[in-house]
Formats: C-alpha cells, structure tokens, sequence
C-alpha cells in the first residue's frame, strides 16, 4: 500500500527524554537553527493574518493603523499652534523633545508587551498543537515593526513643519528604534514565562512602565543633578532613546560608543533569552494546560 | 535501525493537583533545565503520576487504540508524542513527519475566510504556501464547502467548521498520526466519508487513536491499549478483550427513574440471583434471561405493560420486549404483584450488553417506570466476536439450485 517501503529508512527521527536539552548543545543549536528559519516564515504569517483579521471587523479597516497615531501627532501640532504650549523657540524644542521620546517609548512599550500579548492569545493554540514556538515573538516583532514604521515617519512629517532639517544623523534613529524594539522583546521575554503563569505580570506591567517613562528621557529633561537624574543616567534605555531622539531632531549629545555598547548588548541578550524560552516553554505550557 | 515509527520505553509523566504549588515546580523545573540539571524524578508534595511506565512500538500500518476512563492519560500520552510538553521518566522515540489532530480546527480565525484559514491553519500544521497551493482544491472539495469558502469562518455552523478542520487534517500526509476524540463529528454522511478517509490513510501511517467509542476502535484500530489508574492495564491485538476490560473497569450505574410513585420494583432478581449481589450477568448462548420483580402500581393505573431494552456497548438498542406486542396489555388488579418475566433463547454475539427495564402504560408510551442499567449482561459462547458491532444473530437458511456446494469458511466481518 505503502507509495515507498524503504520510506522509513530515511525519515527524521525526534527524540523526546526528561533529559536537558542543553546537555547536547551540537543538536540543541542545530534546532533552533532550523525552527529559527520557520519561524520567521510562520511568524510572518501569523501576523498578517493578526492583521487582517484585526481589520477586517472594523469600518474603517486598515487605515486605524495610520489613524490613532496620526490624531496624536497632530494633536500636538494642533496644541502648539493655539499656543496652548508657549511657542518660541524653546517650546519648538521641547515640542520635539517631547513628542520624539513619547514616540520612542511608546515603540518600546509595545516591544515589551508583544510576546506576552501574543503569547497569551495563542494560549489555545499553544497548548494543542506543535510548532516553532519562537514564531509567537517573530509575529510580535513584525506587529511592533509596522507600528513602529508609521508612528516614525508621522513623526518625522510633523517634526518637518518646525523647520527641522534631516541630515545624516537621520540614520540614527532608525537604528535606536531596533536598538528599542530588541531592548523591549528582550524585557518581553524575560517577563513572558511569568506571565504565562501569573496573571500578576499583565496587571503590574502598565504601571511598571509609566513609572519607566519617568526613570527615562521621555517627557522631562533630565537636570545635572537630582535623585530622578541620576537614575536616568545609569538607565541604559536612556542612551538609546537620547540617540534616537538626536538622530531625528538634532536636539542633546548622545554618546555614540555608549549606544553601540547598549545595543550591542541588547542583541547578545536576546540570543540568551531565544535559548531560554526555548528551553522553558514546554514546562509553562505544561503548566498552563488544562 | 527499527522500523518502528513510534516508540515508547518506560515513559512516565507527573502533574501537581495543586494549582499554585504547580505554577512554583514549574518556574524550578524551568530554571533546572536552563543550568542541564536533570529532573526530580521523585514526587514532590501533591504530585501524582499521570502516566506511569509506558511501553508501546508501532510500525507504519498499524493503528492503536487508546483507552481509559477520564484522567487515565490518554491525552497527557498524546500531548508528550506530539512534543507539547516533555516526559519525566522514559524515551520517546518519533520517526516522520507527526500530524496531531487533537482539536479540529484548533486556531481557526472567525474574522479570516475559510481559505485564508486554510493557509493560516496549514502553516501552523507545518505545511509551506507551496504545498498548500497543491493541496487547496483538494481540500476544499473534501470539505464540500466551495459555495462558503470565501465567508468568514465565524458565519459557519459547527459542523461546517470541523468539516473544514478536517480536511485539512487528512490532507497532512504524515508519517504518524495522533487523533483525539476527533472522529465523532459532523452529520452522518461526512462522517462515513472521513472514516474512509481515515481508513485509507491508516494504511500508510502509524496511528494513535483515543475515543470513548469502542465501536469506532474496533471498526479501525489494530491493536488496543488500555490505560488504568496511569498504568497500560492492557495492550494487544486482542481488541474485543481490550474493549471488554474497559467496560468492566467503567460500569455504568444503573439509575432508577419512578415516576411520580406510579410504580415501585422490589425484590429485584436476575436469574434466580437478587440483582444487588449479582453483579455481572453472565448468560451463555442461546439461554434464558429471567427477572423476577415485586411490583406495587398506583390504584389510578387500569392497565400497564413491560418493556426490556439490549443496548450495546455504543449504546444502541439492538433489541427488545415489549409485552404490548406478545400479549394484550396487562389489567391492574391487585396493585401489588409478584412478576416473572422470562425472555428465552437470547441470541447476541458475545460481548457487554446493557439492560433497560420500563414500566408503561397501556399503549407503550408514556413511562411509570424506568431503570437504565439495571443491570451489566454478559454473553458467552455465540462462536461470533464480531469486530465493531454486538448484535443479534439471526436463523437463516440458503436454498439454491443443485450445482450450488457450501464450503466451509472462517467467520470474518
């Protein structure tokens, strides 16, 4: 009956045993070398279908994307122009100083919740079926990418009207962006088994990052002294949003080796953390199964 | 290398009863297996083992069927050879591509369309956009869904839905298959059609099938496994006596219905044995089943008449009496009787049967009495284990022209 009797002879062999995955680190790498390019296939499909299906039940469809952001920039511009913020040059500065972090954090902010948002919608799915977990935090990454993509460049549309001047600093702030977004998953993933397992997480997170935005360069301008500056100077988001800021507006002086440094580290840690969720996941899903 | 494509040695699973203890191993056991430190292969304070020393090969062609009563393993087993979560104790060995349909439909997006949800589901399932290309037309057309395809999925009814999960379950083409209680769906017609489905990719695929229909395990499976108490209680080819250990480890109580204090039985006794020392009732081929009762009807019933159902294991009725058609219907006069009901010459191949008992009225419809599962009733020595199906075997005899020779054969279904 069988198409092909030898068929077995050649077939992929997986081998589940208590043993630590790690204790064969060849085959572990191997893995998730493997799964990683499945996952960016299957991640990229989750997420259009998040974002068809999201949508689709709205009206106005599609455009929400533009919308939400688009009112808040503009909201700004409009507030400024009333002079309901002093104008002047200081307050074109601080109007782009403002909106620049808010838009940084704001990125970084979605970073951080989009693999426990994901994770926690695909709960269901998670606990029938498998297939390359890393896709749930691909598919976050992708949403925060999009997001992040429109929310920059309304920005960068209103910042024109003030007479800012793009140069090639320009470059740094998409550069700060991913910097952000890796820095926000990495947060994301550390929290993502806890919060698969307590519902603790989900109701801490939001005011764990407002008081964030306030230990960050966001909305105030850090003075030389002061118990608030001094922990928004050893806070490493602090550098990145102040380079991104810088490359969008010119405004501060960011080092650049302290930026790089903080990135660089940011990647290194999001390669632990794939490993650890790797590892750990088949024990939460254990946990959270019925 | 074996040419088993599923391998199972010594397999043993542990759950934690209590939910925050639970969540507490979980976070140890995750940061063990971050550092390489081997599990505690120990129980700890309110574990339980959920599966216990589990030994199971199966070659590609072979189908198993698992069964246990609820919370004996079966899904914890299916859910460690699909790779959900991992094993405390034991080897699992896989060899091929594993499609595990444990929920039909698992992840369907009611906002999508049906296609897009066939490319959604599809790559979840591990099939690539090529691939699902290929395979669309198919399984639209086994879905019989072509008019709807391009509505959403939330505008679907409930069997449209599985129908359209299972569609492009079958269409997997995997190496080994786990399913799930997954095969009692849909209206009849399509669930003829994905039995045959089934049946034809069983041939080619190592299967492992979990259901609580013991007719559905004897039509397809090969062998029989099954799980008591976290332990494999049985496994082998022999499927009729899997099925009947199961049976005999999950009795059905038997529940007694008076309705309204019409009528009430006492004394109940089956064969000369009282019905509450009985048991089981063992009846060989082709005996007498008697049941002796004390009944006390209600002064306002002027006539009543007896009903005995079989059912089998499915829960079929496959046969019955009813003193309304033997006899006229039965003048209440004394209003306190002792009865003897006797049903001779029970013909049913050998297996568990059910007895319903009823009390009715004259026209045999409305109920005074009823007593589902009265009692288990075993029979013996029929010469038949017809694979699938208890039922009545019936007398019957071929007359044919002069050149036509019998020729002795195997009883085969």
């Amino acid at each position: 009956m069988s198409e092909n009797p030898q068929k077995s002879s050649y077939l992929t062999e997986r081998i589940y045993s208590p043993e630590p995955a790690i204790r064969k680190p060849v085959a572990f790498l191997h893995d998730i070398g493997k799964d990683f390019r499945l996952s960016l296939d299957l991640g990229y499909s989750l997420f259009i279908k998040d974002i068809k299906a999201q949508y689709r039940v709205a009206f106005l469809g599609l455009s929400w994307l533009l919308i939400l952001p688009a009112v808040q920039i503009l909201l700004w511009y409009i507030l400024f122009q009333n002079k309901i913020i002093n104008s002047g040059a200081e307050a074109v500065n601080y109007l782009a100083y403002m909106s620049s972090g808010i838009i940084l954090w704001t990125i970084f902010s979605e970073a951080v919740n989009a693999p426990i948002i994901n994770g926690a919608n695909t709960k269901s799915i998670l606990v029938k079926l498998n297939f390359p977990r890393e896709a749930i935090i691909v598919s976050g990454i992708y949403q925060v990418l999009l997001n992040a993509g429109i929310r920059s460049v309304l920005l960068l549309v209103m910042l024109s009207f003030f007479s800012f001047k793009p140069d090639w600093n320009l470059l740094l702030f998409p550069l700060s962006i991913v910097s952000l977004i890796i820095a926000g998953t990495v947060i994301g993933m550390c929290l993502f088994p806890f919060a698969m397992l307590y519902s603790d997480v989900n109701k801490a997170l939001p005011i764990v990052l407002q008081l964030g935005m306030f230990v960050s360069p966001v909305v105030f301008i850090p003075g030389e002294n002061g118990l608030l500056s001094k922990i928004i100077q050893i806070n490493p988001l602090s550098v990145l949003i102040e380079s991104g800021r810088f490359g969008a507006t010119g405004l501060g002086n960011p080092s650049l080796t302290a930026f790089f440094v903080t990135g660089l580290l940011s990647i290194g840690f999001l390669v632990l953390l794939w490993i650890i969720y790797r590892i750990t996941l088949p024990i939460i899903i254990e946990r959270i199964s019925s | 290398m074996s040419d088993h494509l599923i391998q199972i040695e010594g397999l043993s699973k542990k759950y934690c009863k209590d939910l925050q203890k639970s969540l507490w191993y979980g976070l140890q056991d995750s940061s063990r297996e971050i550092f390489g430190i081997s599990r505690n292969s120990e129980l700890r304070s309110k574990e339980f083992w959920a599966l216990q020393d589990i030994n199971i090969q199966l070659r590609r062609g072979e189908c198993l069927g698992l069964i246990g009563q609820n919370g004996a393993g079966k899904s914890t087993l299916l859910k460690i050879l699909n790779g959900i979560i991992k094993p405390d104790k034991g080897k699992v060995t896989m060899r091929g591509r594993v499609a595990a349909i444990i929920e039909l439909g698992a992840g369907f997006n009611p906002a999508l369309t049906g296609k897009e949800n066939i490319y959604a589901n599809g790559a979840i399932l591990g099939l690539r956009k090529l691939e699902i290309d290929l395979l669309y037309d198919s399984i639209v057309d086994f879905s019989e869904l072509e008019h709807f395809i391009h509505s959403p999925v939330r505008y679907y009814s409930s069997g449209m839905r599985v129908r359209l999960g299972f569609s492009i379950a079958i269409h997997l083409k995997p190496d080994i298959l786990l399913l799930d209680e997954v095969l009692a769906v849909g209206d009849i017609g399509f669930k003829i059609k994905s039995l045959n489905a089934m049946a034809n990719l069983i041939q080619e695929t190592a299967v492992i099938f979990v259901s609580h229909s013991v007719d559905q395990i004897a039509r397809i499976c090969s062998s029989v496994c099954l799980l008591e108490n976290s332990k494999v209680a049985y496994l082998g080819e022999d499927i009729s006596y899997g099925i009947s250990q199961y049976e005999k480890t999950s009795p059905s109580p038997g529940t007694e219905y008076i309705h309204d204090g019409w009528a009430i039985l006492s004394n109940i006794s089956i064969n000369e044995i009282p019905l509450k020392e009985s048991g089981l009732c063992k009846i060989p081929f082709g005996h007498n089943l008697q049941i002796q009762f004390e009944l006390k009807l209600n002064s306002n019933i002027e006539q009543f008449t007896i009903k005995v159902e079989f059912a089998d294991s499915s829960n079929r009725i496959i046969a019955h009496y009813h003193s309304l058609h033997r006899s006229d219907a039965m003048r209440n006069i004394s209003f306190e009787k002792a009865c003897d009901l006797n049903i001779p010459n029970l013909n049913f191949t050998d297996g568990l049967y059910k007895v319903h008992f009823f009390i009715m009225d004259a026209e045999g419809i409305q109920q005074y009495y009823c007593y589902r599962n009265m009692f288990p009733l075993e029979m013996t020595g029929s010469g038949h284990q017809v694979k699938g199906f208890s039922s009545v075997l019936l007398d019957g005899k071929i007359t044919s022209g002069k050149n036509l020779e019998a020729i002795p054969t195997k009883s085969k279904l």
